[in-house]
């Protein structure tokens, strides 16, 4: 007790030691300049400077403010308080930083600082309205603007802001030829009244850009006007300590070659604020453990900084080092739980494991004697060889293709029933033999002809225009939203207006026209046909987003040439964004998440883990069987759901097993099964499993109450996860499960018949629901619970078998309990 | 350790409760009370904004008060409306949002209304800017052009002033200064003695100055509106003049003595257009609200409202018939209409035609009726068959946009003012360029 008193003394004496004093506590080992050798441009150029420490612990400190930082040559540069470094004249130099005898140093170079400063409209103007918020949603950049004012959301036409503000309402907003007059330095300093209040002071860089800039006359940006190409942010990953904080640096990197610090007109934002806040000027503080991104938004491009604080645990590193790593999983994982200071959760049963594999990769559970078999068998591979046989089951094929039907949208909703069976059929067959899925997508895009012999053609009758089309294939395939950018440039990501257009025109010539039987579709490419921009009204040449473009006059197929792009091994975002929908199958939650969500501001929580799985995925030629081998093969997919106090509240790194409901179509067909009565679907012979259907315009209640998803959209928030009241009442009181219980030929009427006893039912019905034995303590007070109910129920006269009524019950109680309705 | 920050802590609240002190001695409107009117309240009470119809940009202003009775009850703070809102003992609380007036600010008004709350002139808007000089040698744009009904002048709206010319040299004559800004329309009243030329500041105020074309001097200075006049136009008597400001208002002014006759209040945007037809009775506006209105002078009400327009009404006229109006903007569409009864409360759109590839600026009848010209950002002009709308000409090429249009009074010139200070003559047989004035290069920033 005084000894656990005792230390809990000293770590509090410490972590006072360590706030007060962090550098002498924990000493720089090294330290590092960011953003390294700078280059000033002009007179009005400056850089922050970020002196970063290594420290002993292996975390890193900003400790610019307690670093001594020199000009070895101040009339070259000089350095400001707070770390900038000012251009003095043309020429090289040195700056330095000294730290507790630690020392770093970059080198500098100041250019054309004899050239007067004439702010860019492009590249100085936009960003000053963009930060101060004038060209935001809320205020002029809205779509009617303010008090007759409207600017382009965020900038994104610079063309039509220079117009608007120079030319527009005769002149009234910049006076070129009386700068102190024009309205945009009057009102966002408040010197005329201004619904929008105070954007800037008269003394800040703001006004000092704005009005240079109409000083110079207000000139619109020339063509030979550099434009950005990327965006360099530092650091790009700290592992940093609760409490501190940590400066943001945000470099442009121009066309033409040069580059400059533009941190003070990003728009930043943190993923996680329980992890890391972060102010307008790029500071973070560090709030709490876990790990958050900084994303920054310059100029409609987009990059993050990654900062993480590790939780307070104190964790044996042998618990890492000793963990089961069964493949690359494991060790990637691995890695960011002990970043992160969290201890992996144990292993998981046989039987758990067995029943966890089939609900998650069949959708059905093991039967009793699968579930003995494997409970009993000694073989060392056992689990693999399970996982090998799963592969090859039937059932397999049911789940996944059901899978691809909800992305693909396949639904006699806006299908004839044979369309719908057509697509159907093509997508089963895909799964039947593993069709590698870049393959898989390639058919679907490229596909021409008629629509009953080819099922793939059905995807456009469900898309039949270029923006549906446009949209739905970034979506489905690459999760990505592009339809902000449809009006305008993509308000957070950097999809510009331009981008859409011209990737929309890669699918402007594909048209349609009936079959001969009803319901059929030819689909063919038409020679002509395009889609125009709706600004520059004319057409732009096709071109995914990222790739080449066509030219307008080019002969080449042109969904051939998005197929090509969009399944080619360097477009990893294709990869990425099926590998993400496979894990989060198995592991409750993707890389990223939501699943479907793989814009760039939206960052996996692990990233190493999620580019070894596309390199993996990719180097094996999108071969989805190998992919979920490889997922249920981790030592990561097979950890228990039990968690310990180290990672209770992990929900993201996969440190456990994560507890979920069954989907719906699962929990209609376990039911069913434990019951073996089969659930009756109309137009669907006997014995049909609702994961064997092919549409979801099935009637069911059942189905619809547990989250069945409507595949109108291609979201994955269509499918309900979260268990409701009404579930649970249905499950109670409803027909679905009380019918099956009763049902002739049902599993009680069959342990009657066979005249089993108590205790050999409890064992197959705990075996068939939950793929276990009951404990001993589980039968005792179950068996004893039987046997009195069987008394009571022998005194009613009106009951034709004393043991049926029981049986029921305790089946009831069963199949609506927690064990049962999720996967653990 | 304790003792140091305490007494820091407590040093500090003194400081600060002597500088409320000092602040709330003898605090006046102008040093004291108005800043803070002006940060915290202005963005909503202004004169444009005028929410609650309380405008407190001046003294009057707020002793006035608005909709619910004037704020202030001099020498007693406690049963001003202006501190029990902002105390929260009145709604709505003020100001808006979640922010309070700072206490030390709340403290100031107090004081100074607990003194007998008494006033001094206050020049409007606050604190000026720092003077900015400009690095280039910029043209000042042509706001606004127009020939005088002999044909002899053509009068130029400048920046602070007007510029009359020789329309048959080119010559500059004389210069009308004393304009508080850009002049931003100009009207000749009909007997050619009288110039009417408005502007004002933007966000501020609108003036107009009636000029005596022969003694070149001004004659009345009129100031109203919250904002800059972007439209003049004399009444067809020469009595009169009407004015249209981007505070969406429309104004009628006595030019003998410079009083406001009327307001007309119907318009939901700026008024970019007024044009009072031949017959003195008809006056008719465009405003960037999309809609075309034709007023009963009388009433002060609009007997008629076409609301065709899909983007802001950036100019329109009357035909010299005034049975016929054509008006064009933003939606790039020229639009004719034709008034079909005497009570100008009927009318049918005759003709649309989309004419330019950007916003219409300015359309103009030529003299007899037969043409229009019209000026748009696509930096082309447009001369059309005014009945048909046929394109008769196409000025491409324009060096910069031109808001300013006008035909002389034979018929035989059109005149171009622009955004770039230039000024071009065309003559109407071929429309062939005579003489360009001021031909400016336009300003592009150097390589970065």
């Amino acid at each position: 007790m005084a000894m656990a008193m005792g230390s809990v003394t000293v770590r509090r004496v410490l972590v006072l030691a360590l706030l007060a004093l962090p550098c002498v506590a924990d000493p720089p080992q090294s330290l590092t300049l960011f953003p390294g050798d700078v280059l000033l441009t002009g007179p009005q150029a400056g850089q922050q400077l970020v002196v970063q420490a290594m420290l002993g612990s292996g975390y890193e400190n900003d400790v610019t403010s307690q670093a001594k930082i020199t000009s070895r040559d101040s009339s070259v540069v000089t350095i400001d308080t707070g770390g900038i470094v000012r251009p003095v004249s043309n020429g090289r130099t040195k700056v330095e930083a000294e730290l507790s005898g630690v020392t770093a140093s970059v080198s500098v170079e100041v250019r054309d600082f004899d050239k007067p400063f004439v702010p860019s409209f492009l590249n100085d103007v936009q960003p000053v309205l963009t930060k101060a918020g004038c060209n935001s949603g809320a205020c002029h950049g809205s779509e009617a603007g303010k008090n007759g004012f409207k600017l382009s959301l965020r900038g994104y036409d610079p063309e039509f802001d220079h117009a608007v503000l120079t030319r527009q309402a005769n002149g009234r907003r910049v006076a070129r030829w009386a700068p102190g007059r024009s309205l945009m330095l009057r009102k966002p300093t408040l010197t005329l009244p201004h619904q929008g209040g105070k954007r800037f002071a008269v003394e800040s860089p703001e006004f000092q850009i704005l009005s240079e800039w109409i000083a110079n006359g207000a000139p619109a940006p020339p063509d030979s006007e550099p434009v950005i190409e990327s965006l360099s942010v530092f650091p790009e990953q700290a592992w940093l300590t609760a409490g501190t904080e940590q400066q943001i640096l945000v470099q442009a990197n121009y066309s033409d070659g040069t580059s400059r610090d533009v941190t003070r007109w990003v728009k930043f934002s943190s993923t996680d604020s329980g992890v890391a806040t972060v102010n307008d000027l790029g500071r973070v503080k560090m709030q709490g453990a876990g790990e958050a991104a900084i994303t920054v938004w310059y100029s409609s491009k987009v990059v993050f900084a990654r900062v993480g604080v590790p939780f307070e645990h104190k964790i044996d590193p042998r618990i890492y080092s000793e963990a089961p790593k069964n493949n690359y999983i494991d060790e990637l994982v691995l890695e960011k739980l002990q970043a992160l200071h969290i201890s992996p959760s144990q292993g998981v049963t046989d039987a758990q494991f067995l029943r966890r594999a089939y609900l998650d990769s069949m959708g059905v559970l093991p039967t009793p004697d699968e579930a003995e078999r494997f409970t009993a068998s000694k073989a060392p591979d056992k689990r693999e060889k399970l996982i090998g046989a799963i592969l090859e089951r039937e059932e397999f094929v049911d789940y996944w293709a059901y899978k691809w039907s909800d992305l693909l949208l396949v639904s006699s909703r806006d299908l004839a029933p044979s369309a719908m069976w057509s697509y159907y059929r093509w997508i089963r067959e895909s799964v039947e033999r593993n069709k590698p899925w870049d393959q898989f997508v390639r058919q679907i895009l490229t596909a021409t002809g008629n629509s009953r012999h080819n099922g793939a053609l059905n995807y456009y009758q469900l898309h039949r225009n270029p923006i549906d089309l446009a949209e739905n294939v970034t979506l489905a395939f690459m999760g990505l939203r592009i339809t902000c950018a449809r009006c305008h440039n993509h308000p957070l990501e950097k999809w510009t207006q331009n981008d859409y257009y011209q990737f929309t025109n890669l699918v402007s010539r594909v048209s349609q026209k009936n079959g001969a039987e009803p319901g059929d579709v030819v689909v063919y490419r038409s020679p002509a046909g395009e889609v125009n921009h709706p600004k520059l009204g004319k057409p732009l040449p096709p071109r995914p987003l990222d790739g080449e473009p066509l030219a307008l006059d080019s002969e080449e197929d042109r969904r051939r040439h998005l197929a090509d792009w969009l399944t080619s091994s360097d477009n990893t975002a294709f990869a990425r964004a099926v590998i993400n929908k496979i894990w989060a199958n198995f592991m409750g939650r993707g890389v990223v998440d939501p699943v479907d969500d793989m814009r760039a501001t939206n960052p996996a929580s692990n990233e190493k883990l999620l580019a070894a799985l596309t390199e993996d995925f990719i180097g094996h030629q999108f071969d989805v069987k190998h992919l979920i081998r490889r997922i249920m093969n981790s030592a990561t997919y097979q950890r228990s759901s039990r968690t310990n106090e180290t990672n209770e509240m992990d929900g993201k790194y996969y440190s456990h097993y994560i507890v979920r409901r069954l989907p719906a179509e699962v929990v209609l067909d376990a039911i069913s099964q434990v019951a073996r009565v089969p659930t009756q679907f109309s137009g669907y012979p006997e014995g049909t499993r609702a994961l064997q259907l092919p549409d979801t315009q099935v009637n069911s209640f059942f189905l619809e109450v547990f989250g069945r998803p409507p595949r109108i959209n291609v979201d994955a928030a269509e499918r309900e996860h979260a268990p409701t009241i009404k579930q649970a009442l249905h499950v109670i009181n409803g027909d679905t499960l009380n019918q099956m219980l009763r049902a002739d030929d049902g599993a009680i009427d069959m342990f009657l018949k066979l005249g089993l006893s108590d205790r050999k039912i409890l064992d197959h019905l705990y075996l068939s629901a939950l793929s276990r034995y009951p404990s001993e303590r589980e039968s005792e007070a179950l068996l004893a619970v039987l046997e009195e109910a069987e008394q009571e129920t022998l005194t009613d006269p009106l009951e034709r078998d004393a043991r049926r009524k029981p049986l029921e019950d305790l089946m009831w109680a069963m199949l609506t309990g927690k064990e049962f309705l999720f996967n653990h | 350790m304790a003792t140091p920050y305490g007494i820091r802590g407590l040093l500090g609240f003194a400081v600060l409760c002597i500088a409320a002190t000092l602040a709330a001695a003898d605090p006046s409107f102008k040093d004291d009370v108005f800043s803070i009117l002006r940060d915290n309240c202005l963005a909503c009470h202004s004169a444009q904004a005028k929410m609650g119809e309380l405008v407190m940009e001046d003294y009057d202003g707020l002793m006035a008060g608005g909709n619910n009775g004037p704020p202030i009850v001099p020498g007693n703070s406690n049963a001003s409306l202006l501190i029990q809102v902002l105390d929260g003992r009145a709604q709505p609380k003020m100001p808006l949002g979640d922010e309070n007036l700072p206490p030390q600010n709340l403290a100031v008004l107090k004081a100074w209304i607990d003194a007998g709350a008494k006033g001094e002139e206050v020049a409007a808007g606050g604190p000026s800017l720092p003077t900015i000089k400009a690095h280039v040698k910029v043209a000042v744009p042509i706001g606004a052009l127009a020939f005088s009904p002999d044909g002899k002048h053509i009068a130029l709206g400048r920046f602070g002033q007007v510029q009359l010319l020789n329309a048959g040299s080119g010559a500059v004559v004389d210069t009308l200064d004393g304009h508080a800004d850009l002049v931003r329309a100009l009207s000749f009243s009909p007997d050619g003695r009288f110039l009417a030329a408005a502007g004002g500041s933007p966000s501020e105020f609108g003036e107009v100055k009636i000029w005596n074309i022969e003694t070149r001097e001004s004659s009345a200075t009129i100031r109203g509106h919250s904002d800059c006049i972007y439209a003049v136009d004399f009444s067809s008597d020469g009595t009169q003049v009407v004015t249209g400001s981007y505070d969406k208002l429309i104004e009628l002014w006595d030019v003998s003595t410079g009083e406001r006759i009327k307001t007309l209040k119907d318009h939901v945007d700026a008024v970019y257009a007024v044009d009072f037809g031949r017959r003195g009775t008809d006056l008719l506006s465009g405003a960037a609200d999309r809609s075309v209105k034709l007023w009963r002078l009388q009433s002060g009400k609009p007997s008629l409202t076409l609301s065709e327009p899909l983007a802001g009404v950036l100019s329109a006229a009357f035909h010299p018939s005034a049975r016929r109006i054509a008006a064009a903007g933003a939606d790039k569409t020229i639009r004719v209409w034709e008034i079909t009864n005497e009570q100008n409360s009927e009318a049918r759109l005759i003709k649309a035609m989309t004419g330019h590839q950007g916003s219409i600026l300015k359309i103009v009848y030529s003299p007899d009726g037969k043409t229009l010209a019209s000026s748009a950002t696509d930096r082309t002009l447009k001369v059309w068959d005014s009945t048909t709308l046929e394109e008769k000409h196409v000025l491409g090429g324009q060096p910069d946009w031109a808001a300013a249009l006008d035909y002389s009074p034979d018929g035989a010139t059109l005149a171009v003012g622009r955004y770039d200070g230039s000024v071009t003559f065309y003559e109407t047989g071929s429309y062939q360029e005579q003489r360009t004035l001021w031909r400016a290069p336009e300003i592009t920033a150097a390589a970065r």
